[in-house]
């Protein structure tokens, strides 16, 4: 079995892994992914009301972490799009063993006595099987450097891939996202939109990538994964709408554009993302 | 809990209801509706709210779900689905005007759905369905909200995602722009919304959610029995919600769509306000009792769930 040795051993060692899932959702992911079992009292049904106080603390994670960008998820959409269709995974620390200021942060109860998660990964199942969408990664690393948790983000994302057993991934995220750096840990990320007006940012892109153990650990920064890395044809600035519209274009057309590398930080907020082109389908499309 | 009642007495159902619903063993029907053949060879009325308002049938979803889909849900063939994919520019426009749909009906209330969780949560993941039209045949106090444009506008809609079994699916927010003006049409229309997205998918199980006080939940009744899996969720906006799951085989979609309503019979009316009493069901289920939804006690939107113990 693989397991996962992130080059931040300390993630492991401290903190602990947790699903959000109703009870037979949890029978078909992995709960032991990587030889990392998820001990049975951090198995939330999002449908006992017990669970509550730590659903709670989810939702405070999400608003510390999107909650800046504009993005803070509804209640509702927590329940009705996450937790009864998909699932969560995380990683958190017993509330004795977190910083005050950690737990400020996070606003978490004087009275509570529990795991506080500070990561979680979102993911909902597609119509076409074993694809998975990725719909929010959150880690409350850069706000608590302190807790030296560099590197949990892409842990989380792989750890969780890896339990809800998907063999392939679809995402969302925009352009100047510092989250495409993770994502494209995984490898080349293909370009199934550039420009997508059906979000509330049209400056978001669509991604599709398959998984593999090899990425997977290479997403949890353990040295032991390896990506591809093809060459660049081009670089795309988070600025340049009209690029981006111009490669939607194109790729309704038929082209397509992969992300093949990491993003170059170019000004507040602004990337330039390595862009290369894929060889047309020849053959059907289907997956 | 005062201010409880009153907020969840004026809230819409934000709630899954997923189907699987084949078409396999419906029943032909009674007069005034034409029969049509499905591609399973099971004739399926198509329904009255859409036939008098000349309504078409839409879906927003990725390309690749064509394949899941039954090949003439209701009635309607495949190529008479006006298809809508969210990662194409051409979208954009119906887009804008699903999203004016979900502002009318689920904004007065708290509800309405960031454009970001229609994209992540439903389009490319799964799909919205519904019916359409010109404004021009919708009711008046439909048009009086909408311009004028000639264009095609969503006037229901439905959304489905998928659950992690196979052939399972979240069913949700279901609602339409007759909910402008009270009335039965809308649970009608309801009826027939959901009605086509469990046709369409054929799923094995569907579930759903709904805050007791919905305005559709005689539209959900319709489908009954249905097991309760939660009468009390802390985790939602609303903790008064219900969370249900059934199985909605093609003659469940056919009784749905077609015969009336029973407004009385078994079971205890659900006070939406009685929050002792749904946390008390709630912690009978988790002490493992089954609850199922046995009906409502009247085809409009004013209507309450009636439940009783055992199961569905």
């Amino acid at each position: 079995m693989t397991r996962l040795a992130p080059k931040n051993a300390t993630l492991l060692a401290r903190l602990r892994p947790f699903v959000v899932a109703i009870a037979e959702h949890r029978e078909a992911f992995d709960c032991a992914a990587f030889g990392l079992p998820i001990a049975v009292a951090n198995r939330i049904d999002p449908l006992c009301a017990a669970s509550a106080p730590f659903l709670e603390l989810l939702r405070r994670l999400d608003a510390a972490t999107f909650g800046p960008e504009g993005m803070p998820m509804p209640r509702w959409v927590f329940f009705d799009g996450a937790e009864l269709p998909g699932g969560i995974v995380g990683f958190g620390a017993p509330v004795s063993e977190l910083a005050p200021s950690t737990l400020t942060l996070l606003r978490v109860e004087p009275d509570f006595d529990g795991l506080v998660p500070l990561s979680m990964f979102i993911a909902i199942p597609t119509h076409e099987p074993s694809i998975w969408m990725a719909h929010n990664l959150a880690s409350m690393a850069p706000q608590v450097p302190h807790e030296g948790l560099d590197g949990l983000g892409g842990l989380t994302k792989a750890y969780g891939l890896a339990v809800y057993r998907a063999r392939r991934q679809i995402g969302a995220t925009q352009w100047n996202s510092s989250a495409l750096s993770i994502h494209v840990r995984l490898g080349p990320l293909e370009l199934l939109s550039a420009w997508t007006p059906a979000h509330s940012e049209p400056w978001t892109l669509t991604y599709g990538v398959d998984l593999s153990d090899a990425r997977l650990l290479n997403l949890a920064r353990d040295p032991a994964g390896v990506v591809d890395t093809p060459e660049v044809d081009l670089w795309v600035d988070s600025q340049d709408h009209a690029l981006q519209r111009d490669l939607q274009g194109r790729i309704e057309r038929g082209e397509r554009f992969q992300i093949v590398g990491k993003p170059e930080l170019v000004g507040h907020e602004r990337l330039r993302v390595p862009v290369g082109r894929l060889p047309p389908l020849t053959a059907s499309p289907a997956r | 809990m005062p201010g409880l009642a009153r907020e969840i007495s004026v809230v819409p159902s934000r709630a899954p209801c997923r189907s699987a619903a084949n078409a396999r063993g419906a029943r032909a029907e009674r007069s005034g509706c034409a029969i049509l053949p499905t591609g399973l060879g099971v004739p399926f009325r198509r329904v009255s709210i859409v036939e008098s308002l000349s309504l078409e049938p839409w879906v927003v979803a990725t390309p690749r779900l064509v394949h899941r889909l039954a090949a003439r849900p209701l009635g309607f063939r495949r190529d008479e689905l006006r298809w809508f994919d969210p990662m194409r520019l051409s979208s954009t426009a119906f887009l804008d005007r699903l999203e004016r749909l979900d502002e009318l009906t689920f904004g007065p209330h708290g509800l309405r759905m960031p454009r970001w969780a229609f994209y992540d949560c439903v389009e490319l993941p799964g799909a919205l369905f519904g019916y359409a039209g010109s404004t021009r045949r919708f009711p008046e106090h439909v048009r009086g909200a909408l311009p004028d444009d000639g264009e095609l506008w969503p006037l229901s809609m439905c959304m489905a995602t998928p659950m992690v079994r196979p052939d399972e699916w979240l069913v949700f927010s279901i609602s339409s722009l007759l909910e402008l003006e009270p009335g039965t049409d809308s649970v009608r229309l309801g009826v027939e919304t959901l009605a086509l997205t469990l046709a369409a998918l054929g799923p094995k199980r569907a579930f759903g959610t709904m805050q007791w006080s919905s305005p559709s939940l005689a539209a959900h009744a319709h489908f009954a029995p249905l097991a309760v899996r939660a009468t009390w969720v802390p985790a939602h906006t609303h903790a008064g919600t219900c969370v249900f799951a059934f199985e909605p085989d093609a003659g469940r979609i056919e009784h749905a769509l077609h015969a009336p309503l029973s407004t009385a019979g078994e079971g205890v009316v659900v006070d939406p306000e009685d929050q002792l009493a749904l946390t008390a069901m709630q912690g009978r289920i988790e002490a493992g009792e089954k609850l199922s939804l046995v009906g409502a006690t009247e085809a409009t939107r004013e209507a309450k769930a009636r439940v009783r113990w055992g199961r569905a």
